[in-house]
């Protein structure tokens, strides 16, 4: 009974923010210009195609994406292992 | 090793390979990436209930001294849920293969695509915040789970906040 209302409680609180970001979209796209199907099929294709352009599918995205969380992690980690020492230092 | 802190890991580890091959699309393919993703935000909910109790701890002493690091991991928590949320919403939006394969259909716009690809890069950088925040407690872990040996268990900048 208690997961059932911490399992409502996440959705309850994911279904607030994502209906609070689409009414923020749909307000922001009623001012702009609105997109037909087939501009959004012909965007589609056009990135299909330049997917299929790729070559060999090695998963060069999942290295990406380690070397950029590596990026902004690795010197988040020297940071705050620094200030926990200067911590134990000073003490 | 506690029986919770071996399955707070291996679902980790599962989900952080599943958001590594879900952030690759053009390799995956379309259909894996949306169904991989929806089995990543179940994950998710796992996550945060096996966490609940350090989110009840922080929520109910958020403005007290002496939390500052305890409220920068909280900060950054929200934010990722948030991003969380929105990769989903914008994903569902664009969807290609699960919303159709339910035999629905949703309004087309360009804003969704942006704020999805808006919404993935930044989690790169929300999950690299994450990560290097709980490295001595995934280190020390994976560490006990695989040879035996101390299990550190508060984020570094928790422990920073307890010496305070």
């Amino acid at each position: 009974m208690k997961v059932i209302f911490q399992i409502l409680v996440i959705l309850v609180v994911a279904a607030l923010i994502g209906g609070m970001m689409y009414a923020a979209v749909n307000a922001g796209g009623a001012m702009t210009q609105t997109q037909t199907r087939s501009d959004f099929d012909g965007e589609r294709l056009e990135r299909e195609h330049e997917d299929r352009e790729g070559g060999i599918m090695l998963p060069f995205g999942v290295v990406k994406s380690l070397i950029f969380m590596s990026v902004v992690g690795v010197p988040y980690f020297l940071w705050t292992k620094r200030s926990v020492q200067a911590g134990r230092v000073q003490k | 090793m506690s029986k919770q802190n071996r399955i707070k890991l291996l679902l980790d580890i599962l989900t952080f390979a599943a958001f590594l091959i879900a952030m690759d699309p053009h390799t995956s393919g379309i259909s894996i990436h949306e169904w991989l993703s929806i089995a990543i935000a179940a994950t998710v909910i796992v996550h945060l209930l096996l966490n609940w109790d350090w989110i009840v701890r922080v929520s109910s002493r958020l403005f007290s001294k002496g939390l500052n690091g305890s409220r920068a991991n909280y900060i950054l928590n929200w934010l990722l849920f948030v991003d969380g949320i929105l990769i989903m919403l914008s994903g569902i939006m664009i969807s290609e293969a699960v919303v159709p394969s339910l035999g629905l259909t949703l309004p087309q716009n360009f804003t969704w695509r942006s704020l999805h690809d808006l919404s993935a890069n930044i989690s790169l950088v929300l999950m690299g915040l994450h990560l290097a925040l709980h490295w001595n407690w995934i280190a020390s872990t994976a560490k006990r789970l695989f040879t035996g040996g101390e299990v550190i268990t508060k984020p570094m900048m928790e422990r920073k906040d307890a010496q305070a």
